[in-house]
C-alpha cells in the first residue's frame, strides 16, 4: 500500500492535464461516424489556451453571480475528484460518507450554474436553468438509489472502498453491478449533457439545457467553464470504470494505464451513443431518469434475494 | 429555580409595560425591543455560564436555542420591518411578541413530566400570542381567514393534548394522540393545512419565529409526551420515518409550485420537518434494532437538521420581509433584480438558501449528511424491512434534495436575478442595517455550528451514552473532515477568484448587454418568470398539483394583453378538509329539518320521544 499515494497523484495530474481530451475523443467518434475529418483531438486544449487570453464581458444585468459561478464550479469539481479514487488506488482524503460529499459538492456547482444563468436575466438561460434543475433532481434519485446498492454490496461507507471493493469475487455475481453501471451510464449522460438528453453541438438555444446556460459567459470564465465540464465527464468515466473493472488483479502501472484506457473507452462509448441515436424530446426525458432509478432498484433486489445479501 | 425564569419575567414585563406605552409608539419600541434582546441575551449568556460551569445537556436546551436565537433576531429585524408597516399600533405587536417568545420559553422551560398543567398552559398562550400576531395586518381580508385556520388548529390541536393528559391511556394511544395534537403544530400530512395560510399572514419576523422555533417545539412536545420510555420503540420508528418521507416530499413538491414568497417557504418548513421526522425516525430504528451507528447517526442528525432549520428558515423568513419591505409584494413573479438593489439581503438570502438546500460548504450540509450516514447504517444491517425503508429514505431525501434546490434557485432566480418586473421592485432599496444584521447574525451563527459540530457530537455521545463512545469519536471524525472540506472548499473558491481579478486585469473586462441570441434589447417581460420556471415540473406532477390555470392567449394580427393566471391549491384542503367540511354542513343542514319553528312539529316530536321512552320502560319491565 506504500506506493499508492504517488500512484494515486499521478492519476490525479493525469485527470487534470487529460480531461479536455474527452470532448476531443467523442467529437473524433462522431465525426468518424458520420464520415468527416472533425475538429482536432486536442482543439479543446487551443480553445482554452485562446480563453484565457481573451477579454471577458459580463452582462450589465447581472448582480455578481455570475462572475463567481465559474469559480465555484471548478474548485467543487477538483475537490470532487480528489475525493475519487484513482487508478484503482484509494483517495488518500477518503473519509467514512465522503461519498455524499462527492455528489452534494457537485449538485453545488449545479446549483450555482443554475443561478448564474437565471442571473443574466437571458430567457434563453432561464429555459435552460428550469430544464436542469428538473432533470438533476430525478437524476438525484437515480444516484442515490445507485449509492444505496452499493453501500449493500461493498458493505463500506467511502466511495474508495465502494468503488474499489467491488473485486474479481464479484464478477460471478456480475448482473446487479452490470445494472448499475448502466444506470451510472445513464446518470452520466445527463448530468453531463449528453444525447438522448441534452445535445451539445445543436445552434438552436431553444433546444438545449448545459449550452443554453452558458450563452453570457466569455474569456477566462467560459474556459472555466469548458473545462470543468471536461473534468465532470472524466469523473464520471472514472467511477463507471472504477465500478466495472476489478482492481488489485494488476501492478501499480499497468491499473494506471487500464484506468486512464478505461475513462477514455467510456468516452467512445458517449461518442458511439451520440452517433447511433437522436435527443429524446424534453417530456420523455424524466420516464428515461426514472428508468435509471428502476435499474438501480432491480440491482438492489437482485443482490438481496439472489446474491444473499440478506440471512 | 429554573434559570430561564427571569429571563421570562422580563420579556412578560416588557411586553406589558410596552402595551401600557401604546400612546407613544417610541417608547413602546424601544421597551419591548429592549426587553425581548435584554432578556433572550441574558438567557443565552446564563446558558452558556450553566455549561461551562458544570457541563450537563437537556434534550430541552435544543430547542430553546432556537426560540433565544430567533427571539433576538426577530426583534431587531422588528425595529425595522415596522417602520410604515404598523409602527404606531408597535406596543400591541410587542405585547404579543414579547408574550409568544416567552411562552415559547416556558414551554422549553417548564418541568413537563410533572407538571403538565403549567406546560399546557404555555402551550395554550404561545398558540393565542402568536394567533393575535398572525392578525396583526387586522384589515386584510386573507389574514383574518389564515387568522381563524391557524386558530381553529391551535385549539383542535390543545384539545388533544388536554385528552391526553386526562385521562390513563395505553403508550400505544398516548403515542397516537401526541402525533395528531402536536403533529398539528408540526405540520404533518393534513394537518399541515394551518402553515401556508399562517406564514405569508403574519409580519416577517413572526413568521421566523414560528416557522424556525415554533413548530419545532412540536417534536419537543411529541419527544416529551408521546414517546414513552415502555413504549414500542420499534413502531415509533417506523411511524416516524414512513410519515417524515410522506410529509417532505409533498411538501417539496408545494413549495416548488408556489409564486408568494413566503407561502414556498412556509411548504418548505413542511418539507424539513419531514426531514427532522426522518432522522427521529432512523435514530428509534437504530435503537430498538441495536445499531449503536444508526441510533447516534440518526439522533445527531435530527438535532444538528433542527439547529440549522431554525436558523437558516428564520433567516430566509426575515429576508423575505426585507424584500417585502423593499419591493412592496411577495409575489415573486412582480420582483427581479433585487440582487442588484439590495446587495447586503440579497447575498445573506442567498447564503441561507443555498444551506437549507442542505450543500456544502455551508452547515446544512452537516445535518443531512448525518441522517443519510444513519441510513447507511441501516442499510448495512441484514433484515429485510430496515434495509428497504433505508434505501428508501436515501432516494427519497436525494429527491427532496434536488427539489429544493430547484424550488430555491427558483426563488432567487425570480426574487434576486435579473430585471425587476414591476416598477415597484425597479425602486427598492437596501433596507436599513438592521435587518441586514438580523439576516447575517443568523448566517456567522451558522458557520459556528458547523465548526462547533465535531466537538460537539463527542461531547454529547460522551455524555448521553459513555458506552458508545467509540461511534460518537469516529462520527465526529466525519463531520470534522466535512467541516475541513467546507473550510478548504472557501478557501479555494477566494483564491480563484483572485486569480481571475489578476487574470482579468491583464485581459480587461467589461459590461454589455446580456447575449439573447443576437437580440441586443432584452426586456423583463421576457424573462423567465418565477412560473415559468417551475412549469414543466408543476406539469410533471400535475396529478398532484391539479394548478388551475386562467389563459387569456394572444389573439389576431395585432394581439392586445394576455393573461395568465395560475393557482395551486393546498392538495389537503381540496381533497380531504373541504369535503369533510362539505360533508359536516350537509349534516348539519339535514339536522337543522328539524328545526323548523313550528310549535306543532316540536310538540310532535316530543310526543314521539314520550311514547319512545314508554314502550322502552314497558319493554324493560317485561
Amino acid at each position: 500500500m506504500n506506493n499508492s499515494l504517488p500512484v494515486f497523484a499521478v492519476n490525479f495530474i493525469a485527470a487534470l492535464v487529460l480531461a479536455p481530451l474527452l470532448p476531443g475523443i467523442i467529437n473524433k467518434v462522431k465525426a468518424f461516424f458520420a464520415g468527416r475529418k472533425g475538429p482536432r483531438l486536442f482543439q479543446l486544449y487551443s480553445d482554452l489556451g485562446k480563453l484565457l487570453k481573451k477579454e471577458c464581458v459580463i452582462s450589465s444585468t447581472s448582480g455578481g453571480i455570475l462572475r463567481i459561478a465559474p469559480a465555484i464550479q471548478l474548485t467543487l469539481t477538483v475537490l470532487a475528484a480528489l475525493l475519487l479514487p484513482m487508478g484503482f488506488k484509494n483517495s488518500p482524503l477518503m473519509f467514512p460518507g465522503d461519498v455524499l460529499l462527492f455528489f452534494y459538492l457537485l449538485g453545488t456547482c449545479r446549483f450555482f450554474s443554475v443561478l448564474a444563468a437565471l442571473d443574466t436575466g437571458s430567457s434563453f438561460e432561464g429555459m435552460g436553468a428550469a430544464r436542469e434543475a428538473f432533470f438533476s433532481a430525478l437524476a438525484e434519485a437515480a444516484v442515490f438509489a445507485v449509492l444505496a446498492f452499493l453501500v449493500l454490496f461493498s458493505h463500506s461507507w467511502t466511495l474508495s472502498g465502494m468503488l474499489t471493493g467491488i473485486g474479481m469475487d464479484s464478477w460471478i455475481s456480475f448482473t446487479p453491478v452490470l445494472l448499475v453501471s448502466l444506470a451510472m451510464l445513464l446518470v452520466m449522460l445527463a448530468e453531463n449533457c449528453r444525447v438522448p438528453f441534452d445535445d451539445p453541438e445543436t445552434h438552436l438555444e431553444l433546444t438545449m439545457i448545459h449550452e443554453a446556460m452558458i450563452l453570457d459567459y466569455s474569456g477566462a470564465d467560459l474556459g472555466a467553464i469548458l473545462y470543468t465540464s471536461s473534468l465532470k465527464l472524466w469523473i464520471f468515466g472514472s467511477f463507471i470504470v472504477s465500478m466495472l473493472i476489478p482492481g488489485n488483479i494488476l501492478s501499480g502501472w499497468q491499473e494506471t494505464a487500464l484506468s486512464i484506457g478505461g475513462v477514455f473507452a467510456s468516452a467512445v462509448l458517449v461518442g458511439i451513443v451520440e452517433s447511433s441515436m437522436a435527443r429524446y424530446r424534453f417530456l420523455k426525458v424524466p420516464p428515461l431518469l426514472i428508468s435509471a432509478l428502476v435499474l438501480a432498484i432491480v440491482a438492489m433486489i437482485f443482490q438481496l434475494f439472489f446474491n444473499g445479501g440478506i440471512r | 429555580m429554573d434559570i430561564m425564569f427571569f429571563p421570562v419575567v422580563l420579556i412578560v414585563t416588557g411586553g406589558i409595560v410596552s402595551r401600557l406605552l401604546q400612546k407613544r409608539p417610541a417608547a413602546a419600541m424601544v421597551t419591548g425591543a429592549g426587553t425581548l434582546c435584554g432578556g433572550t441575551l441574558a438567557a443565552i449568556i446564563m446558558q452558556i455560564l450553566c455549561y461551562c460551569h458544570d457541563g450537563g445537556f437537556a434534550v430541552r436546551d435544543l430547542f430553546a436555542f432556537p426560540v433565544l436565537i430567533l427571539g433576538l433576531a426577530g426583534a431587531i429585524h422588528s425595529i425595522g420591518y415596522l417602520a410604515g408597516h404598523g409602527s404606531e399600533r408597535s406596543g400591541t405587536y410587542w405585547f404579543f411578541f414579547n408574550l409568544t417568545a416567552a411562552a415559547m420559553l416556558a414551554v422549553t422551560a417548564v418541568d413537563s413530566a410533572s407538571n403538565p398543567l403549567s406546560f399546557l398552559l404555555a402551550w395554550e398562550i404561545m398558540g393565542a400570542a402568536s394567533f393575535a400576531l398572525v392578525i396583526f395586518d387586522r384589515h386584510n381580508q386573507s389574514a383574518c381567514r389564515a387568522g381563524w385556520i391557524y386558530m381553529i388548529a391551535c385549539h383542535a390541536g390543545a384539545g388533544l393534548l388536554i385528552l391526553l393528559f386526562c385521562f390513563d391511556l395505553t403508550p400505544l394511544w398516548v403515542f397516537i394522540i401526541a402525533l395528531l395534537g402536536f403533529g398539528l403544530k408540526i405540520g404533518f400530512p393534513l394537518l399541515h393545512i394551518w402553515l401556508p395560510e399562517a406564514h405569508p399572514a403574519a409580519p416577517a419576523p413572526v413568521s421566523a419565529l414560528m416557522s424556525g422555533a415554533m413548530i419545532e417545539l412540536g417534536f419537543y412536545g411529541l419527544l416529551s409526551f408521546g414517546i414513552l420510555r415502555d413504549g414500542n420503540i420499534a413502531l415509533y420508528g417506523w411511524v416516524l420515518s414512513i410519515l417524515g418521507m410522506a410529509t417532505m416530499l409533498p411538501g417539496i413538491i408545494f413549495a416548488l409550485a408556489q409564486n408568494n414568497l413566503k407561502r414556498l417557504l412556509a411548504y418548505s418548513s413542511i418539507e424539513n420537518m419531514g426531514i427532522l421526522s426522518c432522522a427521529l425516525g432512523l435514530g428509534f430504528l437504530g435503537m430498538s434494532h441495536h445499531i449503536p451507528g444508526m441510533m447516534i447517526c440518526g439522533f445527531a442528525g435530527a438535532a444538528v437538521h433542527l439547529l440549522n432549520h431554525a436558523l437558516f428558515k428564520g433567516g430566509l423568513f426575515l429576508g423575505a420581509g426585507s424584500v417585502y419591505k423593499a419591493a412592496g409584494t411577495l409575489d415573486m413573479d412582480d420582483m427581479g433584480g433585487l440582487l442588484k438593489r439590495m446587495p447586503w439581503t440579497g447575498t445573506g438570502f442567498i447564503l441561507h438558501a443555498a444551506g437549507l438546500c442542505g450543500l456544502p460548504p455551508f452547515a446544512g450540509f452537516a445535518g443531512e449528511f448525518l441522517i443519510y450516514c444513519a441510513a447507511f447504517a441501516g442499510l448495512g444491517n441484514r433484515e429485510l424491512p430496515l434495509t428497504v425503508i433505508s434505501a428508501a429514505v436515501l432516494v427519497i431525501l436525494a429527491v427532496t434534495g434536488g427539489f429544493a434546490a430547484a424550488a430555491f434557485a427558483k426563488v432567487i432566480g425570480a426574487v434576486f436575478c435579473g430585471e425587476p418586473r414591476s416598477a415597484q421592485a425597479e425602486d427598492s432599496v437596501e433596507v436599513s442595517p438592521g435587518m441586514i444584521l438580523a439576516v447575517w447574525m443568523l448566517f456567522f451563527l451558522s458557520c459556528a455550528l458547523l465548526a462547533a459540530l465535531p466537538c460537539g457530537i463527542r461531547y454529547l455521545v460522551g455524555l448521553m451514552t459513555p458506552e458508545y463512545i467509540g461511534y460518537g469519536e469516529s462520527i465526529s471524525g466525519m463531520v470534522a473532515a466535512v467541516a475541513l472540506f467546507s473550510l478548504a472548499g472557501l478557501l479555494l473558491i477566494f483564491a480563484i477568484m483572485l486569480l481571475r481579478r489578476g487574470l482579468n486585469k491583464r485581459c480587461g473586462e467589461r459590461k454589455s448587454a446580456t447575449w439573447d441570441c443576437g437580440y441586443a434589447l432584452p426586456d423583463p417581460r421576457m424573462e423567465y418568470t418565477a412560473t415559468s420556471f417551475s412549469r414543466s415540473m408543476v406539469d410533471f406532477f400535475g396529478s398532484l398539483l391539479k394548478p388551475a390555470r386562467k389563459i387569456s392567449a394572444p389573439q389576431g394580427i395585432f394581439p392586445g394583453k394576455s393573461e395568465l393566471d395560475e393557482e395551486i391549491a393546498d392538495a389537503g384542503m381540496r381533497n380531504f378538509w373541504q369535503p369533510v367540511f362539505k360533508c359536516g354542513t350537509f349534516l348539519a343542514s339535514r339536522i337543522h329539518m328539524l328545526q323548523s319553528g313550528s310549535l306543532h312539529f316540536y310538540l310532535l316530536v316530543l310526543v314521539i320521544t314520550l311514547i319512545g321512552m314508554l314502550l322502552g320502560a314497558v319493554l324493560q319491565g317485561d
